[in-house]
């Protein structure tokens, strides 16, 4: 991973910045990003400004840069088209090597265990309460009880539309839990544990 | 099962879709990327410099924000934390790929004689462009964010992991170099 999640930034500045952390103040005192921000953004310069030859210069500089930079800015970048699919076909080939032993579920059948990544289960069960039309799920756990026949246990956060009986949301959610373990995986489900975490209006996305 | 009316998944909000991702969903994390994919792409550009350095870099990106989520807490938006990973890999590529910055800036100021010899505004965009490019990478990212994608201090602040007062004067360094390189042109 050539990604460092510590340091935001990576290494020296090759371009010589020597920043410890301090603003950039002009010769006069003033913070020259500000100086710079309020003559780009055209707002007049204050009396200070209007006598400091550092200011001056560096709200010249920023109006001189001022129209090819906004030319730049609003010059149109439109990804390729299969961009997001080739990166996705990378993603889903990362998730298939990347599945750990822990990561599995086994389901006994006449012919021997078979072996399901828990985030496939998952996702076939979020999608049976997605359905319900007035409840999204969140967070789907599944675990694997000692022995397989005990079944597997659920704990699912789902979100319920504003203004629903929370109680009988659990009370479907539980129930369709089971039935969607059961008749699309095959997965004997124990116990189901709930909990509404949030709630959504009718219009919200 | 039969056609029920819910909202698609993949209009769910962000909260939902990135719990599900971090749990392992593809669907979700993608649902999640495609809201951000055009503002993913134009960054990977603006800081590369180069569609197709860009293109490799923001599918390296999704790889890692996919291998990374987990450690997503929530503490800034979605958006903020894809522009840091982007960022990163961009700066990653950049010092893999590429040998010096500065020679470019040579190149540059070797540019004022043209002007009046090609469209001229095409030929200032362009200087600029490799005026950018010739910044090195930390600057040019804090001056991208800043210039062509309009974020505030506090926000770059957050995305490249450096202390604000720091971003402020990375971008006024980058604003005096372009200036610098760009007199010419005015």
């Amino acid at each position: 991973m050539a990604v460092n999640e510590t340091t935001g930034t990576a290494g020296p500045d090759d371009g010589g910045s020597d920043d410890g952390g301090a603003p950039e103040l002009l010769p006069c005192g003033r913070d020259a990003a500000t100086v710079w921000d309020r003559a780009e953004a055209g707002v007049p310069p204050d009396e200070h400004e209007r006598d400091c030859p550092y200011c001056t210069a560096t709200a010249a500089d920023a109006m001189r840069l001022d129209a090819v930079v906004h030319r730049m800015a609003a010059a149109p970048v439109e990804p390729p088209p299969a961009v997001l699919e080739r990166a996705m076909d990378k993603v889903r080939g990362a998730l298939a090597r990347d599945l750990r032993e822990h990561e599995l579920l086994t389901l006994a059948s006449p012919l021997g265990p078979v072996r399901l990544s828990r985030a496939a289960a998952a996702t076939v069960l979020r999608d049976a309460v997605d359905r319900m039309g007035d409840v999204r799920a969140r967070s789907c756990q599944v675990e694997q009880n000692e022995q397989i026949d005990a079944g597997t246990t659920v704990a699912m956060t789902v979100s319920a539309l504003y203004g629903v009986d929370m109680r009988a949301v659990a009370a479907r959610v539980r129930r369709m839990v089971i039935a969607a373990g059961t008749q699309a995986l095959g997965l004997p489900v124990g116990a189901v544990d709930v909990t509404v975490v949030d709630v959504f209006g009718e219009g919200d996305a | 099962m039969p056609p029920v009316s819910h909202t698609p998944a993949d209009q769910f909000d962000e909260a939902t879709l990135v719990v599900r991702a971090q749990e392992g969903d593809a669907r979700a994390f993608e649902a999640l990327v495609v809201r951000h994919r055009a503002a993913l792409y134009r960054l990977a550009v603006r800081i590369t410099g180069d569609p197709a350095e860009a293109e490799d870099a923001l599918q390296e990106s999704l790889l890692d924000a996919w291998r990374r989520i987990g450690r997503f807490r929530g503490e800034s938006s979605f958006a903020t934390w894809m522009y840091r990973v982007v960022s990163n890999r961009c700066i990653a590529m950049l010092r893999q790929h590429r040998p010096m910055p500065v020679e470019r800036l040579d190149d540059v100021r070797a540019a004022p004689d043209s002007p009046e010899r090609s469209a001229e505004l095409d030929a200032e965009l362009a200087a600029l462009g490799a005026a950018l490019r010739g910044l090195g990478d930390e600057l040019r990212v804090c001056w991208v964010l800043r210039e062509l994608e309009g974020l505030g201090y506090a926000e770059i602040a957050r995305i490249t992991g450096a202390g604000e007062d720091a971003v402020r004067g990375r971008i006024h360094r980058a604003r005096v170099r372009l200036a610098e390189v760009m007199r010419p042109w005015r």
